[in-house]
């Protein structure tokens, strides 16, 4: 259990910029599905079986959540019981993040991307994965991974190229 | 643009994240416990109004079903009714006609071999009217408010057999009375 926590606290960083990616940089949203993720790697609900790096295996317990969290969301807001107030994230927490013009240009840019190009983009640029990891996070084959790798990245330069 | 530059895009964004990130920490399961709460009323909530469904939906049929059948039964007797009276009224014009032309052969030719025969006829035909009639009587004492289709096809089919009875017991009062008629005028 312990190696578990090292492992985790090793990855944290990484984990929570994984985290704002697959919550569209919602840093509360971010910080509650971190938690979910860890919560369910430490209960034994999400194991661990070494085939892919832990670092892969713990963006896709991330990804996970964050699709659950996401149709919950969407459930609660349409079903509207007022059950919605479940961020409890400190104050602290919420601390704003301070970006430069161009990263904040690079995330509009990312938004107007499909989810699988989003996502492939940030695995192999931000978190550094190789296109084969980022398809083990992302549950497809790793040609459909490049295929949305290349068509993400060609996009992604026009998007930028176009603004500047 | 080429790859090393979003590369270099990525790193500032990711060292702005890393600036900004809190340290690792576990917070108390306030999250599972409030989703595990949330599924807990959510599967409840869709028990109950599940077994109301079922339950309203099973007594609404009942209702509709037995108010149906009720209906139903009402029509089918009232035209068992209907039948029955006209079976028997049938019947019973029938019954008279006997009566007459039995009246008349035995006042006006007793032995002859032709008028014997239609006497034994006319019994035939009486005795059939009896076994009719009560036939027709049992069931009219034993219709209940059910749907019996049944019970009005053979209703009908005794009408439809009183009325061809009636076709016969015609003819042969009029064979009676060609023969009757001969014997008068002493043609045998």
């Amino acid at each position: 259990m312990h190696d578990l926590y090292v492992e985790l606290a090793s990855h944290h960083q990484a984990a929570l910029g994984w985290a704002l990616a697959c919550c569209r940089w919602d840093r509360s949203a971010a910080e509650d599905v971190l938690q979910a993720a860890y919560l369910t790697i430490i209960d034994g609900s999400a194991r661990f079986s070494a085939q892919a790096p832990f670092r892969a295996f713990l963006f896709g317990v991330i990804r996970r959540t964050a699709s659950a969290e996401r149709r919950r969301r969407v459930l609660r807001r349409t079903v509207s019981l007022g059950l919605a107030a479940d961020h409890a994230v400190d104050g602290d927490a919420l601390a704003p993040i301070v970006r430069a013009e161009s990263s904040t240009r690079l995330v509009d840019a990312l938004q107007q991307l499909s989810a699988r190009q989003r996502e492939v983009l940030h695995l192999v640029f931000y978190s550094e994965l190789t296109v084969a990891d980022a398809a083990t996070v992302m549950g497809v084959s790793v040609g459909s991974a490049r295929v949305h790798y290349d068509r993400g990245k060609a996009r992604l330069r026009q998007i930028l190229g176009s603004e500047r | 643009m080429n790859d090393d530059d979003l590369g270099m895009q990525f790193a500032r964004m990711r060292e702005e994240d890393r600036s900004a990130a809190s340290p690792f920490r576990l917070r108390p399961a306030v999250h599972r416990t409030r989703s595990r709460t949330w599924q807990v009323v959510a599967t409840a909530a869709s028990i109950i109004v599940i077994a109301g469904a079922i339950g309203i939906g099973t007594a609404w049929g009942v209702t509709t079903g037995y108010a149906s059948g009720l209906l139903e039964a009402d029509r089918q007797h009232a035209t068992l009714a209907t039948t029955t009276r006209g079976a028997t009224s049938g019947l019973a014009a029938l019954r008279s006609d006997l009566s007459l032309v039995r009246a008349h052969l035995g006042k006006q030719a007793a032995g002859a071999v032709s008028v014997a025969a239609v006497d034994a006829d006319l019994r035939t035909i009486e005795v059939n009217l009896e076994r009719m009639e009560h036939d027709l009587t049992r069931r009219a004492a034993a219709a209940a408010p059910v749907a019996r289709t049944h019970d009005v096809a053979m209703q009908r089919a005794m009408a439809f057999t009183c009325s061809t009875l009636g076709k016969v017991v015609a003819t042969r009062a009029d064979t009676a009375g060609t023969s009757l008629h001969r014997i008068a005028s002493g043609t045998r």
